[in-house]
């Protein structure tokens, strides 16, 4: 949750030099009213109270330092897979594919290195490779050829499905896989699992492209204004594209990963259940840190909530079927919150589209 | 023309409203006979809309007045969309709400009422005979099951004409049709006309709110002329002239048009158009010089927003040449302009300006943020102090750099909007109805900020309805009239009346 906090951080350092300006600023700052703080960091209290109370319920099974790196190893893949959404959402499309990719992906990595006896490394580069060209297929469909996001990429996660069924006949690959990353959910660095560490420095990464270069700032304005977008001579096309083919690369590391978390490649993951979790997240996310914006820490923060519920549903002894349910919800209490917040800031509700 | 009595089918009597202090309309008074096609004309703030808007049941009129329709009387002030509808007034407005991907059929239903089988579904058979018996009655060359896109654009315009007054067999109903011909092409709109003509010799009344004078003499056998809010003409059309008309609505006796050589010709050349043509712009050319202000003045349909978009490569252009300040300039999109040094403020500062659900401070920075970029950070410091300066510079009244654009006043959102702009220090800078909906305050300190840039030789291009500002703040106002520049006339030798006036009487054809 580093991000978390620098982002915080920034935020805060930003805020600093407010009363140089002799402009009527002072009267009330924004971001100082009650309701504003509760909206930007009342999940983050939501997730401490979640954690206080399934503590107390159950001392002996939740409350443990192994069902806490439990909950955080299961979260690392879905936040990878939360950061390849974030971007196109951010530019106001929706890549649905993610979870075909994730999985298209994995296998490619694991038919790499068990079909090719190739290295690891080679298996990384044959998988981002895949992602890359998924995901640039992807926004040239959205981009050039104007098809509807949403339509276009659930058109490629049927295709991808396909081409797995082809090639896997549904048996997961597990045999002859690089034992360096088979065991990569069951070690850890200083106690924290790996897969959290390289999930958080993949965020890290995410938040650094969206908050601190041009281009991330650009993908907020298309998602913000496509036409003013054009008009002020952003290059919208290219930013859509790319934003779809950076998020086929997230889509790579999340597969690759997800042999990590699982010790083998299983064709079952790639489809659209894969990555409810993760959509849930993000468009809760975007309700919290920075409301109304889809946003890195917010998203983690969102993640990390919907774990811990679902891992202390569990362990009280909730059918698995409430995990759905819990999640569904989520998804849809999310963006009806960030609908309401959006017609705070621009006093427009529109209907969904 | 008509064989009815002449009794009044609408009787306007002492209508008056004010909006905050402006009188929009006072005491207008006027009657329109029976089966007549009558002009409704008027310049910009006459209160021509605002007395359509009154009938309609959009604005309230203030007490006092009263609207008669066929005999009843309503009181001005209680008007609303509902009983303006069962007095008898329809409504085709300037959008007049059809749906081009619809059937005939669908069109005229969905306003008229889908007729149904006695099992509840639509019954599409004698909903087609209906429309067919419409189409026929307006003589209107199209099937009910066409798409509305695939007829004429006059016809469009005459299948919402004749959905408004299906139910009105006997021609009892007086229809409203605001500027139907603005948005058609030359022979569309005398095809319309004629249909107008035809529809009004069956018994039919037609209010017709035009700005082409032209139009009006051709197909109105009486004419009312709104001035500032008061009505200063209604007579018949015959005998009238284009000259007494134009009088009418602009105050004073029609001058000459002025064509003087403009006073800055010794300046610098900064852009030169050359027969540009596309779309609605027909052959424009001109030439704005450095430092130079020019206005740019035309009616609704002339092509000034298509002008300007033009320029700066958002417009495609079918023919012609633009270079600026000697070099040739072909801009095929936005970006390319901007490289080039040209800017442009759109007209439609929600659609296509503004990114509202964004910071100010981002709104600003968003054309020029590799200013702000360094190898590994971006310097937000920078670029909030960035903010503040222009926050400060163009008084943009705004909590802090971090408020959201929509929740600032319209006013302030288009200073956000110029700022940016010249942040990417143009030579040259379009803006398209810069001051709409924008209060005097924040008028004046655009302006200021404006002229402090051109003393130091930047070129603006304004297009504006608003021909009072027009004639203030500009150089030169140039006339653009069915998609040619008519007339080119520097600013100290006109004043709004004057630009009025040209904008509807110049001849067509003066500079091509």
């Amino acid at each position: 949750m580093s991000d978390v906090t620098s982002e915080v951080a920034n935020r805060s350092s930003e805020a600093e030099p407010e009363g140089t300006n002799k402009a009527p600023t002072d009267p009330g700052r924004r971001r100082s009213s009650p309701v504003d703080l509760l909206e930007r960091y009342g999940l983050l209290g939501l997730l401490v109270v979640v954690i206080v109370v399934f503590s107390i319920w159950l001392p002996d099974t939740f409350a443990t330092a192994a069902n806490f790196r439990a909950v955080v190893t299961t979260q690392a893949v879905g936040s990878v897979v939360a950061m390849a959404l974030l971007l196109p959402l951010v530019s106001g499309r929706f890549d649905v594919s993610i979870g075909a990719t994730t999985g298209m992906c994995a296998i490619a990595a694991a038919a790499t290195m068990s079909r090719y006896g190739l290295s690891l490394p080679l298996a990384v580069l044959v998988a981002v490779a895949v992602g890359l060209v998924v995901g640039l297929f992807n926004g040239f469909v959205v981009s050039y050829l104007g098809v509807n996001s949403i339509i276009g990429t659930l058109g490629t996660t049927t295709v991808l499905g396909g081409i797995i069924a082809a090639y896997t006949h549904g048996t997961p690959i597990s045999d002859g896989l690089s034992p360096a990353l088979t065991n990569l959910g069951t070690t850890g660095l200083l106690g924290v699992p790996s897969l959290f560490v390289i999930a958080m420095v993949i965020c890290v990464a995410c938040w650094y492209i969206l908050t601190q270069t041009p281009f991330g700032r650009r993908l907020f304005a298309v998602g913000s204004n496509l036409a003013a977008a054009r008009l002020t001579g952003l290059g919208a096309r290219t930013l859509v594209v790319s934003s779809f083919t950076l998020a086929g690369v997230l889509a790579a590391l999340a597969g690759i990963m997800q042999i990590g978390a699982q010790g083998s490649a299983d064709p079952q993951v790639a489809g659209i259940p894969f990555i409810l979790p993760s959509m849930a997240a993000v468009f809760l996310g975007a309700t919290t840190i920075h409301p109304g914006r889809y946003n890195v820490p917010g998203t983690i923060v969102a993640l990390l909530f919907l774990g811990t519920t679902v891992s202390g549903l569990a362990l009280a002894g909730a059918s698995p079927w409430v995990t759905d349910v819990f999640n569904g919800s989520a998804i849809i209490a999310a963006i009806a919150i960030s609908a309401q917040f959006r017609r705070r800031r621009t006093g427009e509700l529109d209907i969904g589209s | 023309m008509s064989t009815k009595t002449v009794a009044p089918a609408l009787a306007v009597t002492d209508v008056s409203k004010a909006f905050a202090g402006t009188q929009a309309l006072l005491d207008v008074s006027f009657a329109v006979t029976a089966g007549r096609v009558h002009a409704l004309l008027g310049g910009n703030g006459s209160g021509k809309s605002t007395l359509i808007k009154i009938l309609a049941g959009v604005h309230r009129a203030d007490p006092g007045g009263s609207v008669v329709v066929n005999g009843t009387s309503v009181a001005a002030d209680r008007l609303t969309p509902g009983l303006a509808r069962e007095i008898g007034l329809r409504f085709v407005h300037q959008n007049p709400g059809l749906i081009r991907d619809m059937t005939v059929v669908e069109n005229v239903a969905l306003t008229n009422g889908f007729s149904r089988t006695r099992y509840g579904g639509v019954a599409w058979g004698a909903l087609r005979r209906r429309t067919r018996r419409l189409l026929d009655r307006f003589e209107i060359e199209a099937d009910p099951n066409q798409q509305l896109s695939e007829l004429r654009p006059a016809d469009q315009t005459m299948v919402a004409v004749a959905r408004a007054l299906e139910d009105d067999q006997d021609g009892l109903s007086t229809l409203v049709l605001d500027e139907p011909t603005a948005a058609l092409p030359r022979h569309e709109a005398a095809f319309l006309l004629e249909a107008m003509r035809r529809c009004a010799s069956t018994g039919h009344t037609i209010l017709f709110v035009s700005h082409r004078i032209d139009e009006v003499l051709a197909v109105s056998e009486s004419v009312t002329v709104l001035r500032d809010g008061v009505e200063v003409l209604t007579r018949e059309a015959e005998g009238l002239d284009e000259q007494q008309l134009v009088q009418a609505i602009v105050g004073r006796s029609p001058r000459a048009v002025y064509q003087v050589p403009p006073a800055t010709s010794a300046l610098e050349a900064c852009v030169e158009v050359e027969h540009l043509r596309g779309g609605p712009i027909h052959d424009v050319s001109f030439t704005a010089r450095k430092g130079e202000v020019v206005g740019i003045a035309g009616l609704l349909g002339s092509g000034r927003s298509e002008l300007l978009r033009m320029i700066y490569g958002a417009h495609p252009r079918e023919s012609g040449d633009i270079t600026i300040e000697g070099g040739p300039y072909q801009a095929n999109d936005p970006s390319s302009a901007l490289r080039n040094g040209v800017a442009l403020v759109p007209e439609d500062r929600a659609a296509d300006g503004a990114f509202l659900d964004m910071s100010v401070l981002e709104n600003l920075s968003i054309g020029q943020l590799g200013k702000f970029r360094e190898p590994l950070r971006f310097r937000h410091d920078l670029e909030r102090a960035a903010a503040r300066e222009d926050i400060e510079k163009f008084t943009v009244k705004t909590q802090s750099p971090s408020t959201p654009l929509a929740s600032l006043s319209g006013g302030n959102q288009q200073k956000v909007l110029l700022a940016r702009c010249l942040r990417s220090a143009p030579r040259v800078l379009l803006l398209d109805e810069p001051t709409q909906g924008i209060d005097v305050g924040a008028r004046a300190d655009i302006f200021a900020i404006l002229s402090e840039h051109v003393a130091r030789g930047l070129t603006v291009i304004i297009v504006s309805s608003d021909f009072e500002e027009l004639a203030r703040v500009t150089d030169r106002v140039l006339i653009l009239r069915g998609g040619r520049i008519v007339a080119d006339v520097p600013a100290q030798s006109v004043d709004a009346a004057a630009i009025t006036e040209l904008v509807y009487s110049a001849p067509m054809g003066a500079s091509s």
